[in-house]
């Protein structure tokens, strides 16, 4: 089927072409071949990409591909046809390109903040490990997970809701609904004797 | 002596992993020819025992109508017996001890946490009729004994100003690095 191209860079490019002039099917293209992000990624780290078998019409020939060319051609039940076209150089869309490397494997999502909770599912909760990605914070994401978190808690009517807070944030928390030390209730801790 | 919390974000809270740069001496570290838990313990299980006190590790045989009862007499509000089994439900650690005479608690302590890095103790009470023989301390001893035994060093509790005494010589510190126990108050939140 579709598997066989050879390609150094990337520049062979695959696109899919309905006669009736849908637009690119990524889906299409990646379940025809997945290989085509590695093939990008290797461009990009400059290295070179492996080699495809290539289509058996091609097995006894050293001359170059033509620039471009249609490797498969099928008729929709609708009567359109759908081509799919092989072509080298020309223009890529770099868009086209983060997209189509976005699907599957390559997904571009990045954790960069947290929040949890332990509780007892009925009294008390007790919030830990507030952490914002430094590169992200100042945007008030930190804000927006505790008090996401606290909603939560609270629609499960969880009432006591309580943290720990490091001097330096004890403001951060103030400001979100936190008192500390209420009624002169102490947070400790346990601490080894040497 | 204590934990310095780094702050990699503005954000962050105490968390235990940094409790792994200390050496942690569990009172029964050296002693491995004694029985290992009891060792340290400031009343011996035997002594309970012998006292009538059965100690007891799990919410099995727990009246939790009983429980309540020591709840109100210590002064705390009284709770739905649903949600308090709820609770013990999702409690990790529950350690109580039972007078054999009466079956009935006289002294309870649960801990919650995730099971690795941070544990809170709550609900720490004595039955008021059973106060100052020990029966506090025996709870809370063996149940950081066995929290500790799970390797969670990170062990919290919310004192009240009157008990912060009772909780110093067990190893607790208020406090520490200024780090402050915070409550959220649904009529507190500041208006911007």
């Amino acid at each position: 089927m579709m598997h066989g191209f050879k390609y150094t860079h990337w520049v062979r490019v695959l696109r899919c072409q309905s006669l009736n002039s849908k637009s690119l099917d990524v889906e299409t293209l990646l379940e025809q071949c997945p290989k085509v992000c590695d093939g990008i990624d290797g461009f990009s780290k400059n290295k070179s990409t492996e080699v495809i078998e290539p289509p058996s019409s091609f097995e006894e020939e050293e001359e170059p591909l033509p620039q471009e060319f249609v490797l498969v051609e099928k008729t929709q039940p609708d009567g359109s046809i759908e081509q799919i076209i092989f072509s080298s150089g020309g223009d890529l869309d770099v868009y086209d390109l983060q997209a189509l490397c976005d699907k599957g494997e390559n997904d571009q999502k990045k954790l960069i903040g947290m929040a949890r909770a332990t509780s007892d599912h009925a009294f008390n909760a007790t919030i830990w490990d507030v952490l914002v990605d430094p590169s992200y914070q100042g945007q008030g994401l930190g804000k927006a997970l505790v008090e996401k978190l606290i909603r939560a808690l609270l629609q499960r009517d969880i009432g006591n809701i309580s943290l720990f807070a490091d001097s330096q944030v004890v403001e951060f928390y103030r400001n979100l609904g936190f008192e500390p030390d209420p009624e002169g209730i102490k947070g400790m801790f346990w601490s080894p004797r040497y | 002596m204590l934990l310095h919390t780094t702050t990699t974000t503005s954000l962050s809270l105490r968390s235990s992993h940094r409790l792994t740069k200390y050496a942690l001496q569990p009172p029964n570290a050296a002693v491995s020819s004694q029985t290992p838990a009891s060792a340290a313990h400031s009343i011996s299980d035997t002594d309970l025992a012998s006292r009538g006190f059965g100690l007891r590790s799990s919410a099995d045989g727990l009246d939790l109508g009983h429980l309540n009862s020591v709840f109100a007499a210590v002064g705390f509000p009284r709770r739905d017996p649903d949600k308090i089994r709820i609770a013990l439900e999702n409690t990790d650690e529950i350690l109580w001890i039972e007078y054999e005479k009466t079956k009935r608690p006289v002294a309870f302590a649960r801990a919650t946490g995730d099971g690795v890095f941070n544990a809170i103790i709550w609900d720490v009470v004595v039955d008021p009729s059973f106060q100052g023989i020990g029966l506090g301390k025996a709870v809370m001893e063996r149940l950081v004994t066995e929290l500790l035994r799970k390797g969670i060093t990170n062990i919290a509790l919310y004192s009240e100003p009157r008990v912060l005494g009772f909780y110093r010589p067990l190893g607790f510190v208020a406090d520490p690095d200024g780090i402050r126990g915070m409550v959220y108050s649904r009529k507190q939140k500041k208006k911007k």
